[in-house]
């Protein structure tokens, strides 16, 4: 069984990705979802055992609307968080960072990916371009996720 | 053209190449440029130039202009130079014609720098004239006379020169000269930012379009800003810019291009040790002695070796400061631009134990007031400060020959980048220091022995030479730290840390009184306990210094450490409160201190970091106070994961501050200003207007409070312009606002023809200039619309909101490498003929690509910030320079201060966004709307002509669905395209009361309280006067709090409000147990004390009455205090109708 955490804050990326995560693996696998940094740390944090792979977006508010109106301010780097923590807390996982943009805070996607790959190397394992007219990330999802778990 | 012509056939040819055309001409001169026989070159032009003057200007241009007019008409035509050595050799030709004149103009540099320094102001200008008959009009000189005339602040009179020449220009076809010296206008102008400056020369010419703008944009960063751009740009070319000016011009430009290139790595330093050999045997200009001496000390001329500044470093070294005071003050007198014995004058007094004294009688000269700000900066005193002063200075002073050492010390004291040699090829006198330029010993060791052979029994040559053979001394006629610090760097540098360190503590110990000393004392101790693996003591030693002054450890490299510990995972090192704060002040993310934070909280048994309270009272109080301090304003609370909310975040932050108020520190005013910040924020954050469907936001007060910090001296500068326009004084500059006329390029040549834009207006430069900072701050900072935009609705949102709706219902189909690929949904539902499903599939793409162009097109045409003509959006922001100026002039007469100036902006912005959205909310009602309505009417015509079955019936179905749901989608995409409010909304006295005794209270816990309450539910406060409501009742409550008796079981308050006539009534009241004519009396002398406005404490009833006669509007509103019967009573009445 793949155990999968989804942190996505745009609810119709995170439907499309799930639909097509339950139309390839259906029941043998759990889907956990997080909306917010805030969200997405404690879920990691507390319940990382839970999970084999986390499909992070990169940018997403602070909090989650039901916490705060609004999602608090927007973290462009808000992934970055998120695998800053995994690294320091060393928690034993794998992380696909899921993203449809291509410039995060001024910094362009394979700039940060270069960089992600020397910062987390033990935890970070490359990106997907997900796009809502396309159906061309789903096959590289599939790929990456079938080989790490 | 490589083979070697007799002198006579290259004049013939010379000649011939004018009969054409001054194209052919000009390709026949940079033929000549860069041919092999260089001198044959030089020696047949210099004759024929000497019986035809008139082809001399043909070839270089006005070297001489004899009016401003011809200064910078030079040349049009530009050759893309071969190699920086032939473009200075070729220069070499009219330098060697004029070596007269260019002689005199050293003399006069020379001269009129000193004077400049040294305030004599009027001899300076006097000489510049006079200057006119021989030398004629250059850039150079110019720049002096604005430079002067800005530092006199005769605004006037430097507008007046700009307009003229100006005037005289504006038809010009070539040159740069009207730009360059609008540029050098305000570097000049001590109240332009110089990091506006830097910022501002930057952005001008970014959008380069081709080559030559490349070039003419790296010309212009060089020329005009050559401390900040010393390492980037071509040399050559842009040598072959400035030939437009005048030779005086092109020589200056050549001394800075001989240091920035002889500072490159691969630079051939022979090539340029040869060449001013040559230019110095045509000039005897000292400045070129450093390239010289670089290469080989055996030919530089004898008065290199100055004696008398040996003297003083050998005073200095011996540790006579007496003498070095002294004798610095007569040096300095004829030698104003030396920055070392500025910096040597400085140490001594500092050695003194002495206040600053100026090191000349004239305190207001530039002179002086560089050597103060130098004397605090040495002494550690309010160090940013200063050093920001010193660099705003630097720009202003670029043009002089204390740039090269003042660049190097501000960078050294900020622990920036430096490249040391281009200070070190400005050093016109013998130096031991000059020995950093040599690699190798032998070298260092020839160049001090010529210096020991000129000037005999020199200690502190002497003592150099031993220290470059890592010799260490006890020669005790060098003071005591210079040579325990030599010796201690040499333990160091031949790894012996041990020693080393035991040394450095030493010097440490014994170097109280030198700044400079310490830093680096502090630096060295510092790698020497990482060397020895002593990071616990690395890190103590680092943060009890901080401690002391967080300017003592400006010098220590920690970036290294700081990476080293993240990688490790803070793992092995002693969770104390001192490592923390090394953190804090080191490591880059907030994630990362946020990690060491709750380890050491879970240390501690606690939960959150104000929980720590009272778990440190082992330590050191200074250190519990920076600890948590750190904790209040750096970025860390986000990121623990025990704070959930911002509101968690805030009131974290409030029990921290209680906590610091309690300590009654130092820094006790700095965190009453905190807790009052807090608790606006805390405010506003509880008022604030639940979202609504809106989602354009600008968080104006994030915006003020980080992005525009550094508006102040634009204000001050938009203020001044505006009221010397106020004086009528006409005023004609050139328009950086648009950009100059475009140029003729071809690969190899160029023909610049540029025209530069002027304005009659001088206010309309810089309110384009501020307008351009404050909206860009608005729109497309970190706060502003553009970041909301971008993350609410262009990532993803949008399209997310529309494309799903379709993909349920099977219309629309995804793409694969770009290309849309069938689905079979509906051939298998209802088992079409293969016939039948490809048509549908065509119909279905043409529908897919119809509605993705349209959101793609939507979000890249629509949804996006327009501030210059050339862009597309609709968040249209442009502005004609004209309009901004009415704009800025509007913003500054409602205005009072900066901070209401940039608020009357955003207001104006906020307008503009209004009716941008509007337009765009139309867009989405009708052009959108349509779209979606043909391309559903196209598919609804393909359903048409199927046969009548369950298919077409279906699928007639599914679009009208379809249709019902892109409507509804629309509508609700619309509502977002509303400004969501960032300010309070309109609220009840009685909610704002209720907040605000809510957070005042939480701030006295250890004082227990009731305040009764009358106040009538509908007396409403207009958003805009929400936050002096708050600031009112606030003030009110925490001094009721404060002083009112104490009283069992709690404290007894009264708040009252009622309206009468418009006139609002507030009553405070509360017992006090003072003497009722005594408390009276202390009252009244506090009202009538305005300038206690600036304090903080017992300012409160000062504030209170400022803030219901000026902020709400009108003066006759009142603040009245009684006292009676030890009952203290404060009636306030404000006219309701000036606030509505």
């Amino acid at each position: 069984m793949k155990s999968i955490l989804l942190v996505e804050d745009t609810p119709d990326k995170a439907r499309d990705i799930k639909n097509f995560l339950y139309s390839v693996y259906g029941d043998d696998m759990s889907l956990g979802e997080c909306s917010s940094y805030k969200s997405a740390q404690q879920e990691i944090l507390d319940k990382h055992d839970d999970y084999d792979l986390i499909l992070l977006d990169m940018t997403m508010s602070t909090f989650d609307p039901s916490t705060e109106d609004n999602g608090g301010e927007p973290e462009p780097l808000g992934g970055k968080n998120l695998l800053d923590n995994i690294y320091l807390w060393e928690i034993d996982i794998k992380v696909i960072v899921v993203t449809m943009y291509n410039d995060f805070d001024g910094q362009k996607l394979m700039s940060l990916n270069a960089e992600l790959q020397e910062d987390y190397s033990d935890i970070y394992c490359g990106y997907v371009f997900f796009a809502f007219n396309s159906t061309s990330w789903q096959q590289d999802l599939k790929d990456k996720i079938d080989s790490l778990i | 053209m490589k083979e070697k012509k007799p002198e006579y056939q290259i004049r013939q040819d010379f000649l011939h190449s004018f009969k054409t055309s001054i194209k052919n001409y000009a390709e026949y001169a940079f033929m000549l440029k860069n041919s092999a026989n260089r001198g044959e070159v030089s020696s047949s032009l210099l004759n024929l130039f000497k019986v035809l003057p008139a082809y001399e200007k043909l070839t270089f241009g006005n070297l001489f202009p004899t009016t401003v007019e011809q200064l910078g008409l030079g040349t049009s035509v530009f050759f893309k130079p071969e190699n920086l050595e032939n473009e200075l050799y070729w220069l070499l030709i009219p330098i060697r014609h004029h070596k007269k004149q260019m002689k005199e103009f050293i003399e006069l540099r020379d001269i009129v720098e000193t004077s400049v320094m040294l305030g004599n102001y009027d001899e300076a200008l006097d000489l510049l004239d006079s200057s006119i008959k021989n030398l004629g009009h250059s850039v150079w000189l110019y720049e002096m006379k604005t430079l002067i005339y800005c530092q006199l602040g005769k605004k006037e009179e430097v507008y007046s020169m700009i307009t003229e020449i100006n005037k005289k220009k504006k038809d010009a076809k070539y040159g740069f000269v009207t730009f360059l010296l609008s540029s050098l206008l305000s570097r000049s102008m001590t109240d332009v930012s110089a990091y506006q400056y830097d910022y501002d020369l930057i952005s001008l010419y970014k959008r380069n379009k081709n080559e030559f703008h490349t070039h003419r944009f790296l010309y212009f960063l060089y020329r005009l800003n050559f401390y900040s751009n010393y390492n980037r740009g071509n040399e050559a070319t842009t040598l072959l810019m400035e030939n437009t000016n005048s030779l005086i011009d092109r020589y200056i430009l050549i001394l800075n291009i001989l240091k920035s290139y002889s500072s490159q790595e691969n630079a051939d330093t022979t090539m340029v040790a040869r060449y001013a050999k040559r230019l110095h045997g045509l000039l005897n200009d000292p400045c070129l002695y450093p390239f010289i001496a670089a290469d080989n000390i055996a030919n530089v001329p004898i008065d290199y070796y100055d004696k008398a500044f040996i003297d003083i470093l050998d005073a200095y070294y011996t540790g006579d400061y007496e003498a070095v005071i002294l004798q610095s003050s007569e040096y300095i007198k004829r030698n104003p631009c030396c920055f070392d014995v500025i910096r040597f004058y400085n140490r001594a007094l500092i050695f003194l134990g002495r206040s600053y004294k100026p090191i000349t009688p004239n305190r207001a000269s530039i002179l002086n007031r560089l050597s103060e700000k130098v004397f605090f900066v040495l002494k550690g005193v309010n160090n940013s400060q200063y050093l920001y002063e010193l660099y705003q200075l630097l720009k202003n002073l670029s043009g002089l020959s204390i740039a090269p050492g003042l660049d190097l010390f501000i960078r050294e004291e900020n622990n920036e980048s430096r490249i040391e040699k281009i200070y070190y090829l400005s050093l016109v006198r013998f130096d031991p220091i000059v020995t950093n330029l040599f690699q190798t010993d032998s070298s260092k060791n020839r160049y001090l022995s010529y210096g020991l052979k000129n000037i005999a029994n020199s200690i502190v040559i002497d003592y150099q030479k031993r220290r470059v053979g890592k010799q260490t001394t006890e020669d005790d006629r060098v003071v005591a730290y210079i040579r325990n610090s030599d010796n201690a760097k040499i333990a160091f540098e031949t790894c012996n840390y041990e020693k080393a360190l035991e040394m450095w503590l030493y010097v440490y110990a014994t170097s109280a009184k030198s700044m400079p000393t310490l830093q680096v004392a502090i630096s060295y101790i510092f790698q020497c306990y990482l060397h020895l693996h002593q990071y616990s003591e690395a890190v103590a030693f680092y943060v009890d210094r901080y401690l002391e002054n967080r300017n003592i450890v400006n010098k220590v490299e920690t970036d290294d450490f700081a990476k080293v510990l993240k990688k490790q995972r803070y793992k092995g090192y002693k969770y104390s409160i001192d490592f923390l704060i090394f953190v804090f002040l080191t490591a880059k993310n907030g994630t990362e201190k946020n990690f060491v934070l709750t380890n050491f909280c879970k240390y501690k048994e606690v939960s959150l970091p104000s929980e720590l309270i009272g778990h440190l009272s082992d330590e050191k109080i200074e250190k519990v106070e920076m600890f948590f301090h750190m904790i209040f304003q750096e970025d860390m609370l986000r990121h623990h994961k025990l704070v959930k909310s911002t509101l968690d975040i805030l009131q974290e932050k409030q029990r921290i501050i209680h906590y610091l108020l309690t300590l009654g520190s130092l820094n006790q005013r700095q965190y009453l200003q905190e807790e009052s910040e807090l608790m606006e924020e805390m405010i506003v954050y509880t008022g604030i207007k639940k979202m609504d469907e809106g989602k354009i936001y600008a968080n104006d007060q994030a915006i003020i409070k980080y992005e525009l910090t550094d508006i102040d001296d634009l204000y001050k500068r938009f203020a001044t312009q505006y009221d010397l326009m106020q004086t009528g004084l006409a005023i004609y500059l050139v328009d950086t606002s648009t950009n100059v006329t475009d140029i003729e390029s071809s690969p190899n040549v160029s023909i610049y023809s540029a025209q530069f834009k002027y304005t009659d207006s001088a206010v309309l430069e810089v309110a384009n200039e501020i307008y351009s900072k404050i909206s860009h701050a608005y729109l497309k900072s970190k706060f502003g619309i553009d970041t909301y935009l971008s993350t609410r609705i262009r990532h993803g949102v949008f399209e997310g909101e529309l494309r799903p709706v379709l993909s349920e219902l099977h219309l629309i189909l995804n793409t694969e490498k770009k290309r849309y690929i069938t689905t079979d949904y509906w051939l298998r539902k209802y088992a079409l003929s293969s016939d039948t499903n490809a048509a549908l599939m065509d119909e279905l793409k043409v529908l897919s690509h119809g509605v993705d162009f349209a959101i793609s097109e939507f979000k890249s045409k629509i949804l996006q910030i327009k501030t210059v003509e050339d862009e597309i959006g609709y968040f249209d922001y442009v502005l004609s320079p004209e309009d901004v100026q009415a704009v800025e002039i509007t913003s500054y007469r409602k205005s009072q201060d900066a901070e209401g100036f940039i608020k009357e902006t955003f207001a104006f912005l906020r307008s503009k966004t209004e009716q941008n959205l509007d337009n765009i909310r139309s867009v989405v009602r009708t052009e959108l709307s349509d779209r979606f309505s043909s391309l559903f009417e196209r598919f609804d015509k393909y359903i048409s002509k199927l046969p009548n079955n369950h298919f077409s019936e279906d699928l007639e179905t599914t679009l009208q669905n379809a249709r019902t749901q892109i409507a509804y989608k629309l509508e609700r995409i619309e509502k977002w395209f509303y400004m969501q409010d960032s300010q309070f909304d309109d609220m009840t006295l009685r909610n704002i009361m209720n907040i605000v005794w809510e957070n005042t209270e939480t701030s006295f816990p250890d004082v227990p309280a009731k305040c009764s309450t009358a106040i009538p539910a509908n007396i409403m406060i207009k958003a805009d006067y929400g936050i002096h409501f708050i600031d009112l009742l606030r003030i009110f409550f925490s001094n009721m709090l404060k002083y009112s008796k104490k009283t069992l079981p709690y404290r007894e308050l009264a708040f009252q409000a009622s309206v009468d006539s418009k006139v609002l009534k507030l009553h405070f009241e509360n017992e006090t147990d003072r003497d009722d004519d005594e408390l009276s009396q202390e009252i009244q002398d506090k009202m009538s004390s305005r300038d206690r406005l600036s304090g903080e404490v017992g300012t409160g009833l000062v504030k209170a009455e400022k803030i219901v006669k000026y902020d709400l509007k009108n003066i006759n509103n009142q603040v009245l205090v009684t006292v009676k019967d030890h009952r203290f009573h404060v009636d306030v009445s404000i006219d309701l109708n000036s606030i509505e």
